[in-house]
């Protein structure tokens, strides 16, 4: 459990990046954290990873001052792993699988446990250990260098990972290899923070939505709950998914679709379904003036 | 009648140095580029994407295969287009030289030579094209990310380019910095006949070009208009490593309920039309 109270922040030069913000992470809690560039999602996560300290506030990791760091043993407080948007900044040792091997070795585990833990966490990534382990991690492409960089933390089993746009430059098949990652890792009991411009991205899988606006936190609740007001996440600068603006769309046309699928496949068959029962047009132009749906 | 063809690759090859062996970057690539079209490009990590944009602005050489712009053949010794080719990368940090809005823009006319009516003439039309007329005079580093993204345009475009290459203009902005890259390279088409590539690998964005190159191991595997390409009429898009937009999954998931979702429909608009079509036919046509 992480505890955030009365958090604010200001930046050497006097720009106020978060403003009066209480937050508490439960176990095992899987949050999206969204809101424009500036709104001061970067800075919350590395307050809550304790990699900065707030000039306001105060902030417990599981009842201590401080998170446990990735490399402390078990039974020593809450180990936060964070992963920066430029992920290359994450990697120093020679090859790959050094780097992945340089957490659990801090943690003083024997040898053959060291060697599991990285082929574990490299094939998590999706990184084959004979192929890309041998390699400087500086020859690996941008999207291999962050998978690299994770397969590092997760070598660590942290009981938080904080991902800071972690799908920035990955193409369609490493977005959706990441999104199952971080699913399964949910599933696995590991507590997620995921910084996200793409509501589409998290909205299989997340339970909770953070939305900041210009360093205040004015959306925080279940996500499934959040995805039925569109209109107001657009005004905090998320775009709402197409299911979510088709729906909204329609019913402003006055066909009563639901609210809050995000599946394409689940909104198509609720508006066959609406459509087949022979739920009946108004008579004459359908709906409200044009434009009226746009947001 | 005047040529309409601005652009033309034929079986292009390019290999970086010290990787004479394993496949090229450039793999005996092909493509037209007409005055005045947005093609816009996708493919995996690794397809070629980059090395197509850098090539093609003169920034590294080719080997094999025959370049031509505007009837002129560019080998890759004596390549000089940079005037001729504008090209715009990913990062908006580090595309700025100037102090200010204006004297970023008009750094590049400057290098010419031109004389300063020209320049302003040139920094003027530019600033209107990407929007950011009004804040001439800021500092540059007061801007944010979608602002400083049109800056890297209206530098490029001060040179008066028959080509803009934007390589991933939006991967590091957020939606509204996405919406105002977008916004200026549509007004820079209709307005300024520009031709334009666009590298994404937001396949959304690829919606509003008029023609979408499908790039896999350095060769061009598809091509046309990018509604029907995404919906999958030449072949899977999931097999080119690629996901459909979201706007075209739900098209899918539409038709598959039997909706008559034709199949250029690429907007919600569209989407929105068929389906109150389909209700007020009493159903769903069928």
């Amino acid at each position: 459990m992480i505890e955030a109270r009365g958090i604010s922040h200001t930046f050497p030069g006097g720009v106020v990046a978060l403003r009066g913000v209480d937050l508490t992470l439960r176990p095992g809690e899987a949050v999206a954290l969204m809101g424009e560039t500036g709104a001061g999602k970067s800075t919350l996560a590395q307050i809550l990873a304790g990699l900065l300290r707030p000039s306001v506030g105060q902030v417990r990791w599981a009842g201590r001052p401080g998170p446990a760091g990735p490399w402390a043993p078990a039974g020593e407080g809450l180990r936060v792993a964070y992963l920066f948007q430029e992920a290359e900044h994450q990697l120093f040792e020679p090859t790959v699988w050094e780097d992945v091997a340089f957490g659990p070795r801090q943690l003083g585990l024997p040898g053959e446990v060291v060697q599991a833990r990285v082929e574990e966490a490299l094939a998590l990534v999706g990184l084959d250990p004979e192929a890309i382990g041998g390699r400087s991690p500086f020859t690996l492409s941008g999207g291999e260098q962050r998978r690299a960089a994770l397969a590092g933390l997760l070598a660590t089993d942290p009981h938080v990972l904080i991902l800071d746009e972690p799908t920035t430059g990955l193409d369609p098949a490493g977005v959706e290899g990441l999104i199952r990652l971080l699913h399964r890792l949910h599933r696995e009991g590991m507590g997620l923070v995921v910084i996200t411009h793409s509501l589409e991205e998290v909205a299989g899988w997340a339970e909770r939505l953070l939305i900041l606006h210009q360093g205040r936190l004015v959306v925080d609740e279940p996500l499934a709950q959040a995805v039925q007001r569109p209109e107001e996440l657009a005004r905090w600068g998320v775009e709402p998914p197409a299911t979510l603006r088709l729906a909204s769309r329609l019913r402003a046309r006055g066909l009563p679709v639901p609210l809050g699928v995000t599946d394409p496949d689940a909104l198509a068959r609720a508006i066959a379904h609406l459509l087949d029962r022979g739920q009946a047009a108004p008579p004459g132009r359908v709906g409200g003036p044009p434009g009226s749906d746009q947001y | 009648m005047r040529d309409p063809v601005l652009l033309q690759a034929v079986d292009v090859t390019c290999r970086y140095p010290g990787r004479a062996q394993g496949r090229p970057a450039l793999d005996r690539l092909s493509l037209t580029l007409a005055r005045g079209e947005w093609v816009a490009v996708a493919g995996p990590n690794g397809s070629g994407k980059s090395t197509l944009a850098r090539v093609l602005a003169g920034l590294i050489p080719y080997q094999e295969g025959e370049l031509w712009l505007n009837g002129q053949r560019l080998t890759p010794q004596a390549y000089d287009v940079r005037t001729r080719v504008g090209l715009v990368f990913q990062d908006p940090a580090s595309q700025v030289v100037g102090a200010t809005v204006e004297e970023d823009v008009a750094f590049g006319p400057e290098n010419l030579g031109l004389p300063p009516s020209e320049i302003r003439r040139r920094v003027e039309e530019a600033l209107a094209l990407v929007g950011l007329a009004a804040m001439r005079h800021r500092p540059t580093r007061s801007l944010s990310g979608g602002q400083r993204q049109r800056l890297a345009m209206a530098g490029a475009l001060a040179m008066e380019p028959d080509l803009l290459i934007l390589d991933e203009p939006t991967a590091m902005l957020d939606p509204r910095g996405q919406e105002e890259v977008l916004a200026a390279v549509r007004r820079l088409n209709r307005r300024k006949k520009t031709a334009v590539l666009w590298i994404t690998h937001r396949l959304e964005e690829t919606l509003l070009a008029h023609r979408l190159l499908i790039l896999q191991r350095g060769q061009v595997v598809a091509a046309g208009p990018p509604a029907p390409l995404l919906a999958g009429r030449q072949g899977p898009v999931e097999s080119w490593g690629l996901r459909p937009p979201e706007v075209i999954r739900l098209a899918g998931a539409l038709r598959r309920q039997g909706l008559p979702v034709p199949e250029e429909a690429a907007t919600l608009q569209a989407l929105t039309e068929t389906v109150l079509q389909a209700w007020r036919a009493g159903g769903m046509g069928r």
